[in-house]
């Protein structure tokens, strides 16, 4: 009964830690944030993404062609509640609370026992990497559910042969989650067959006879740079080539992939430094707070125990899997594309629990102390999560775009001219802020070529505003405004342009993230008629 | 065979000593020395001599180890601290933001912390802290890393046949993370404890084939 209680409390604040300010925390929306929110708004009104093409296999956006579902999906909220923060970061949100009522589900049915899978729970919810993602509107958590979805059935194929059904829906559909969710899945297809190689009956058939069915689509671009750009884009084929020189390209490959892979599994990645990039990280805190190493470095001793358990191989299969995608790619440790070790990492760390629980023998003693340092963790979250992130990281989300969009709409009259060298792409955001209409955008652009060419300019132009870079020779004779960030132009520039400041844009801390100068033509041609009549004479 | 002596093995074939070695060769062959008699040691279960030799390592390392204060506070802390602090909402029954940021025993504890989760991180032994190379730190690849499989697993039978000798290595490095890692060789204290876990490692894989 305390269990069901406990569990319960658990999701609770899981969910508020996903949900509470949601639109606000991140401040800001981060690029492929807004990419998602305006073709799911453009999808929602006119059924075809910002290209015009009706429910794309891949997004073509700006060439990066992520997957499509999470988009797809967040139609729904954007017709529910508008399209705004919330709306795009709603199903990641949900995925997230689900994610977290699933690791309960699925160390129940590993035969984790007693408290085991509430600590797995706990760990799951309150960890900042899970929580971060949970609150970012792209499709990592979705994938995660699905794929633990699929994770879930693959162990009830056990006198649930129906399961196996499950498994390959989930699986099919978790690689229209997220492009990096499809090794993952041919992972768990391959393991999981394996494991469960006795109880392969015919639904195990007809499971993958649909998996095949739902995969169609994309198996159809295979030839495609749609199919491909986003895993080979990444791979650190550099590297290798650099290290190749001095020990062969085969044991540099391996070198290059040895080396990523142990850095997901090391425990000054997990739980101090982190991921490098500042947009997939929280101010301060790591995946998981500090405290819970100690339980990592003593589960890694309770695998012994575990050999031939069910336990242990699900470990291995979902180890595997999970690695798999994160240590081909050039990034030391990324957080979203290492999602799928979630578990795996949990399991070694309630083993941890386990092997010191039953050491100590006073479980209930253990277990207080286990919330205690839980409720320590969680401060700590809070100082990150709600106190630095919206503060200091502001700039990283994109923070000012919006504002930047209110600006420009409230002077409709007059032409824009953003530049983005340092902010690209700047285009979707300004459509996500201004809900440009999507029938008008779609008319700009063509689809030819959608799938196959990776090139999509980034220089736009729609309704009063151009995007793309300032050319002084030429924008400063035309009237209109000129927005950049600090460095774009200078006060120097401005004098001597006769440029006038129309607004300042700044983030938290007070670094100027845009400034909008009007141009002045008239003056600057007769100052300029004014200089060379000096010259003349 | 080769398996069956891969502590020897690694002893020999690693590029820690002969990093130490160039710079001191009387230093180098001493660090040499210690690598095999460490795995000697422990496969005679002469457990006082590895003591002794990692009594002797933990001394070598502190004085090797440019020491930092744990609670200076540098102008880089000073600013980030600053800026941290005005992010806090005005709460004034409890001093919480300045606990969090500046408290002397947090900032001390964060240091520790840092300096022992470096320490634990294989890729610092087994890549030169590839792909996560520190600024402001030589990294030098100290063991080949073809060696780290037979580690894991030597680290993992360790865990359940010699909890305490772990657990001494683990204590050594709590100590040094109170005086940081600013060290031109890395972590020397953990070399036995790595040789050793690759012997073992080696032997069990031996036994499982």
């Amino acid at each position: 009964m305390y269990q069901k209680a406990l569990l319960i409390i658990v999701i609770l604040v899981s969910s508020f830690l996903r949900l509470y300010k949601l639109g606000s925390v991140p401040a800001g929306m981060y690029v492929d944030e807004t990419v998602v929110g305006y073709n799911a708004y453009s999808l929602a009104l006119t059924g075809a993404d910002e290209y015009g093409v009706k429910w794309p296999v891949f997004l073509k956006s700006f060439g990066v062609y992520p997957a499509p579902l999470y988009t797809y999906l967040t139609t729904i909220p954007v017709r529910l509640f508008g399209l705004n923060n919330f709306s795009v970061r709603l199903l990641s949100a949900l995925s997230g609370i689900s994610v977290v009522l699933l690791t309960f589900l699925i160390f129940r049915e590993l035969k984790f026992k007693f408290v085991e899978p509430f600590v797995a729970t706990t760990l799951v919810g309150f960890s900042p990497w899970m929580i971060l993602m949970s609150r970012t509107g792209t499709e990592g958590q979705l994938s995660l559910f699905l794929g633990m979805m699929a994770v879930f059935f693959a162990l009830r194929v056990e006198g649930h042969k129906f399961s196996w059904l499950g498994f390959f829906i989930f699986l099919g559909l978790a690689s229209y989650a997220y492009q990096g969710a499809r090794p993952v899945a041919l992972g768990y297809f391959v393991l999981f067959s394996w494991w469960k190689f006795k109880n392969i009956k015919i639904t195990w058939l007809m499971g993958l006879v649909i998996f095949v069915f739902i995969l169609l689509p994309q198996l159809k671009l295979i030839g495609q740079p749609a199919f491909s750009q986003r895993g080979t884009g990444l791979f650190y084929l550099e590297a290798i080539e650099n290290n190749a020189q001095k020990m062969t390209w085969p044991v540099a490959a391996i070198y290059e992939f040895t080396s990523q892979a142990t850095s997901y599994f090391s425990p000054y990645s997990i739980f101090w430094k982190g991921d490098d990039d500042l947009q997939r990280s929280l101010p301060g805190i790591s995946n998981f707070s500090a405290v819970f190493a100690i339980f990592y470095l003593i589960g890694w001793g309770g695998v012994l125990k575990k050999i031939k358990s069910n336990q242990l191989k699900a470990l291995i299969v979902l180890g595997l899997s999970g690695v798999f995608v994160p240590a081909l790619t050039r990034d030391p440790f990324s957080s979203t594309r290492s999602q799928f070790l979630i578990l795996p990492l949990v399991m070694i760390m309630t083993w941890g629990y386990s092997a010191i629980a039953i050491k100590i023998k006073n479980y209930r003693f253990f277990f207080g102390f286990f919330l205690f340092i839980t409720l320590f963790s969680l401060i700590w979250v809070w100082r990150s999560m709600f106190v630095l992130l919206p503060y200091e990281r502001a700039y990283i989300w994109d923070y000012g775009m919006e504002q930047l969009a209110r600006e420009i709409d409230l002077r409709r009259d007059e032409k824009f001219l953003v530049e983005q060298k340092r902010n690209q792409p700047v285009y979707i955001q300004l459509l996500y802020y201004m809900k440009y209409p999507p029938e008008l955008y779609q008319a700009t652009q063509t689809t030819d070529g959608y799938y196959s060419d990776i090139e999509a300019p980034l220089t736009r132009s729609f309704g009063n505003i151009r995007v793309q870079d300032i050319e002084w020779k030429k924008d400063i004779y035309i009237d209109q405004i000129l927005v950049g960030d600090e460095l774009s132009i200078s006060e120097g520039q401005a004098k001597e342009h006769f440029l006038e400041k129309v607004f300042e844009i700044k983030d938290p801390l007070g670094k100027v993230l845009f400034v909008g100068y009007r141009t002045n033509p008239s003056k600057k041609k007769v100052s300029e008629k004014i200089m060379l009549l000096k010259k003349t004479f | 065979m080769g398996v069956a002596k891969m502590g020897f093995i690694a002893a020999i074939v690693n590029l820690w000593w002969m990093s130490v070695y160039r710079e001191s060769p009387i230093w180098g062959l001493l660090f040499l020395f210690v690598g095999l008699t460490s795995v000697w040691g422990y496969r005679k279960n002469k457990f006082l001599i590895l003591f002794f030799i990692l009594a002797s390592l933990l001394v070598a390392q502190v004085k090797i180890t440019k020491a930092r204060s744990l609670t200076e506070i540098a102008n880089d802390d000073r600013r980030l601290i600053d800026l941290r602090l005005s992010a806090y909402p005005p709460i004034t029954f409890l001093p919480i933001a300045h606990w969090l940021e500046q408290k002397p025993i947090t900032v001390a504890s964060k240091r520790m912390a840092e300096s022992l989760f470096e320490n634990l991180d294989p890729n610092q032994y087994f890549f030169g802290n590839h792909p996560r190379e520190r600024t402001g730190h030589i990294e030098i690849q100290k063991l080949i890393f073809i060696f780290l499989p037979f580690s894991l697993v030597g680290f993992i039978f360790l865990g359940n046949k010699h909890k305490g000798f772990l657990i001494i290595n683990l204590f050594g490095l709590i100590i040094l993370s109170y005086f940081g890692n600013f060290t031109q060789f890395g972590n020397i204290f953990l070399y036995p404890l790595l040789l050793i876990s690759i012997d073992e490692g080696g032997r069990c894989i031996r036994k499982l084939c």
